[in-house]
């Protein structure tokens, strides 16, 4: 009974630290056994025992908490003595950690983060998709929607909406702000409260309701001074009034952060029956416990009926996209290229300093040694240096989480406009856990085997020193020499993929627009529909305003487009050629645009003519395709002359249009961007209410033209507004912006990596040669010759070069293919960009351990000998 | 960790731990092993303080660490001895510590009795 309580003890004692159990460990259980043996009665004896295990509970954990404190301490001592090492790897963790902690911080934000949204995993992106023509995220018609709603059993609710420019007028300038028209369940899809007054209530979208309005935080203080009373409040915008029913908060911004305020959708009986009119975007908010699978498979089942029951649309299908997934899919392949890319520069610089500990720790072998002759047990041995390298690591995660906070401020800075979320972006707590939570999960990875290393050495022949000192290293060298491979392989991945972002961007700088933006200002103006409520007034408007402007001085030619820059997922219109039997459902864009639009952007005629002022509304109807379109549906056959119709019903509502011309490509939806295929209308037989105006300016009259512009709407109409006044090459720019700044990103952290790779080769040279120059002293004294020297000492680092640089096209390879979607005009294996990595590497490799090698050949024999 | 450089003042000790006072006073008459120090304090508190095994070694390493006690290298008894146990002696300064020690504590004494809290005696 005895034995198996003190044998119970003895294994208790397993929880001090092994040095404490090995100095007292025996004792210890061997004064349990007294006691129990001696004890008065059973009880004393459990009672003894008891406290025994008690005592052991409180106290190890002391004994443990002594050690690191000592540990820490002589940690703290030793790295202040090294100052370069210290400082040398702390640079390089600051660096690998911070660049991981600042990309963190954007992923949390951009990925990971919760929609604010109640139950967000149930919000779904309802699209149509079309195999045939090859897209899948397309707007839907409103009879298709209400289909949905009928037929869905998964789906708790569904909300269409679409967004739309306002005139605000009152209380301040008139301005321009973005609308969302909302079908009535709008709010309760998303799953937002409002913070004051309600959302929409059934039947607030029928036709002909009294107008209600939601505003935005931000609009509601940057115009209304965040009055508290401003529900119930009527406002005047686009010519009509308006009652405010509700605020929303301000993390609610959906669709676009750019949301100033939501209305009800009202569709007219028109729209409510047109089942080829797309307009409309999806949202729905699945039933509880329904899963995204279950919904797809219902949804498809439906519209498989829908496309026998109607069938012009036999070949549309639908496609349902969580709203997170949806709201990061443009950014989450690059932001997983730049992960994957700090991931690389923290391997590296962890590689580094690994490197840095084995080279420090076999030259402090003789201390390790004599601490271990004094009674040090290995464990004892690793736990120091252990501690030693978290130590390390931590300090530089410090570091490198304040080095990320200044990197976030950067990205920030440099990120493109149109990537509003980044703006979020912040070193909060989380970052900062990450971040130390990275660091010390590193220091105890790379730290350990360096420490285990130098443990394991034998402790004679170390303290004996000089003669088996390289026996006793081989071990230290082989690691470094791996360590070394690794960082080559990591810097040329990275190389690779920068070169491939710049090859893909200078690529896209060089591509051909389809036309000359060089001294093109754009500015929008949106003509409110209660006052323009005729096209006849809109084309007044607009072709006074022409007027005004072409008497600008610098102004030689001005014209207007409905909306110049394309979405990348343009509305597609059911169209019809005439004499064709079948009707198409594609996407065919269509902009009314003024007589002289394609001269003044220098866009191509191929065929046919330009509009004239003689196509006006009397006259027939005419339009001018772009090259893609007749491509496309004439391929062996001029299409001037052929009649297109856009959108179904009768003649009267959708009249047959006579192609006139055709027109060169352009770019306009962006330079990644398939050209579409594309119809133009003119101003006087088309007129909308929007108009991007687009000024030929000579340079000289640019800098005052925002004012001139101003100043001729206003004197047309004082209560219009207009807005984004800009050169249009900078409107342009923002499309490659997102672009522009991944290329930058990747190409800073590869600098990075091929810097720390540098670092990596040098160190260890320089480390290698330290070792051998006693050796090297000999082969000189010997009359080695210089090349000879050379192979001895560079050999292993040149042949690990190799080998990492091999394995790192290995992994180029796969991670290429990866990043194939994210290149532009050139195949993921573009030799020019493997080549140029691979030059870039080896000069950089080669210049790092040039410096070293030449400090080898200068080896003096006479001294080298004596310092032994 | 002190450095040796500098010489320790017995008074730096002070106030002594309990259990690390009791060890000490064990020590005073003779070098003990670990089970003799726990009776003896056991005895001499009449069983107020029973050392659990934890608690004597913490102290003991404590001490060994400070310098006021060391190892035997050899044993003083073996007649009634086997060879795992380890005994442990008061250096100097362990037993100037300890004087210094109950100095103070009998100060404390004398205050306490001076100022009427334990009863001022006739």
């Amino acid at each position: 009974m005895i034995r198996i309580a003190v044998k119970a003890f003895a294994a208790s004692l397993y929880l001090y630290p092994a040095s404490f159990r090995d100095e007292y460990g025996r004792e210890m259980t061997r004064l349990l056994a007294d006691n129990l043996r001696h004890a008065e009665g059973g009880g004393e004896a459990v009672l003894s025992w008891l406290q025994a295990i008690a005592g052991v509970l409180l106290e190890a954990p002391r004994e443990h908490a002594t050690l690191v404190l000592d540990d820490l301490r002589f940690a703290a001592r030793t790295l202040r003595h090294a100052k370069w090492f210290t400082l040398t790897a702390l640079f390089t963790l600051a660096l690998g950690i911070g660049a991981n902690t600042a990309i963190f911080s954007v992923v949390e934000t951009l990925l990971l983060r919760q929609l604010p949204y109640r139950d967000p995993d149930r919000i779904v992106m309802v699209w149509v998709k079309n195999p045939e023509q090859g897209f899948d995220h397309d707007v839907t018609s409103y009879p298709k929607l209400g289909d949905w709603r009928a037929q869905s059993r998964t789906i708790e609710a569904f909300a269409g909406y679409t967004g739309t420019l306002r005139v605000l007028i009152g209380s301040g300038d008139p301005e321009q702000v973005d609308s969302t028209m909302v079908t009535a369940d709008f709010f309760h899809v998303m799953g937002a409260t409002p913070l004051l007054g309600s959302g929409f209530s059934l039947g607030d979208d029928d036709f002909g309701r009294p107008r209600k309005a939601v505003l935005s935080q931000r609009l509601w203080a940057r115009r209304f001074g965040a009055d508290p009373g401003i529900v119930g409040r009527t406002i005047t915008m686009s010519g009509r009034l308006y009652s405010v029913i509700g605020v929303m908060p301000s993390t609610f911004r959906y669709p676009t952060r750019e949301t100033e305020l939501w209305e009800p959708l009202a569709i007219g009986p028109e729209l409510r029956t047109q089942r080829g009119a797309f307009w409309m975007t999806t949202v729905a908010r699945l039933k509880p416990g329904v899963g995204l699978a279950q919904a797809r498979q219902e949804m498809d089942a439906i519209s498989r009926r829908l496309a026998e029951q109607y069938t012009q649309e036999r070949s549309l299908g639908v496609e349902l996209v969580t709203l997170q997934d949806e709201l990061t899919a443009t950014t989450r392949p690059a932001l997983f290229v730049l992960t994957a890319a700090v991931a690389f520069v923290l391997l590296i610089a962890c590689a580094n300093v690994a490197g840095m500990l084995v080279a420090r720790a076999s030259d402090r072998q003789g201390e390790i040694a004599l601490r271990s002759a004094l009674g040090a047990g290995r464990g004892r041995v690793i736990r120091q240096l252990l501690t030693e390298a978290t130590v390390l690591f931590l300090v530089g995660g410090t570091l490198g989480l304040v080095l990320a906070a200044a990197g976030v401020r950067a990205i920030v800075r440099l990120a493109p406009p149109t990537l509003t979320q980044i703006r979020d972006v912040e070193v909060d707590w989380g970052v900062a856990l990450y971040a130390i939570s990275l660091a010390a999960f590193a220091g105890l990875v790379f730290g350990a085997a360096p420490a285990i290393q130098a443990a394991r050495r034998d402790q004679a022949d170390a303290i004996r020193g000089g003669s088996a000192r390289t026996s006793g290293r081989r071990g230290a060298a082989w690691f470094r020499t791996g360590l070394l491979a690794a960082q080559v392989a990591l810097a040329f991945v990275l190389l690779t993929g920068a070169a491939l972002f710049l090859r893909s961007f200078v690529l896209m700088q060089a591509v051909d627009l389809g036309f000359d933006p060089r001294s093109v200002v754009a500015a929008r103006v949106s003509l409110p529909g209660a006052r323009y409520d005729t096209a006849a007034k809109a084309v007044a408007f607009y072709e006074a305003l022409g007027e005004r402007l072409r008497a600008v001085p610098g102004v030689e030619s001005a014209d207007g487009i409905t909306s110049f820059p394309l979405s990348r997922l343009p509305t597609s219109a059911r169209f019809q050629i005439e004499g064709r039997a079948e009707d198409i459902i594609m996407p065919l864009t269509y902009d009314a645009v003024t007589p002289g639009f394609f001269r003044t952007l220098r866009i191509p005629l191929l065929r046919g003519r330009f509009f004239t002022d003689a196509d006006g509304s009397t006259s027939q109807r005419v339009t001018i395709v772009n090259q893609t379109t007749a491509k496309k549906y004439w391929p062996h056959e001029d299409p001037v002359g052929r009649r297109i119709r856009i959108g179904a019903g009768t003649d009267n509502q959708n009249p047959w249009m006579t192609i006139v011309g055709v027109v060169g490509d352009t770019k306009r939806a962006g330079l990644d961007v398939p050209v579409f295929t594309e119809s133009y209308q003119p101003m006087r037989q088309a007129a909308s209410g929007d108009l991007d105006v687009l000024l030929r300016v000579r340079t000289d009259a640019a800098a005052g033209i925002g004012l001139a512009i101003r100043a001729a709407v206003g004197e047309i109409d004082p209560q219009q507004p207009v807005s984004s006044i800009a050169p249009l090459p900078s409107i342009l720019d923002e499309a490659v912006a997102s672009r522009r700044f991944n290329t930058l990103l990747v190409s800073i952290f590869a600098v990075a990596a091929l810097l720390l790779a540098a670092m990596g080769v040098y160190g260890l040279l320089a480390y290698m040669i330290a070792q051998q120059h006693r050796e090297i002293g000999i082969r000189i004294a010997l009359g080695a010759r210089a090349r000879a020297i050379l192979r001895a000492v560079g050999g292993r680092a040149l042949s690990a070069a190799c080998v990492g640089a091999f394995a790192g096209v290995v992994v180029s390879v796969a991670v290429s293919r990866a990043i194939g979607g994210l290149l532009f005009g050139i195949a993921p294996l573009d030799a020019v960009s493997y080549a140029a990595a691979a030059c870039v590497l080896a000069a950089v490799v080669a210049t790092a351990g040039a410096f070293p090698l030449r400090r080898a050949l200068n080896v003096d024999p006479a001294v080298s000998l004596r310092a032994e | 960790m002190r450095s040796r450089e500098d010489e320790p003042r017995p008074e730096d000790f002070l106030p002594l731990h309990r259990d690390t006072f009791h060890v000490l006073v064990s020590l005073a008459d003779r070098d003990r092993h670990g089970y003799s120090i726990l009776l003896d304090v056991a005895e001499r508190t009449s069983g107020a303080l029973r050392f659990s095994p934890s608690s004597l070694y913490a102290s003991i390493k404590r001490l060994l660490h400070q310098g006021l006690i060391e190892e035997l290298a050899e044993r003083p008894d073996p007649d009634e001895d086997d060879e795992r146990r380890r005994y442990y002696r008061l250096t100097r300064m362990g037993r100037k510590v300890a004087e210094v020690e109950a100095r103070r504590l009998e100060r404390l004494l004398a205050d306490a009795r001076a100022i009427g809290l334990l009863g001022r005696r006739a």
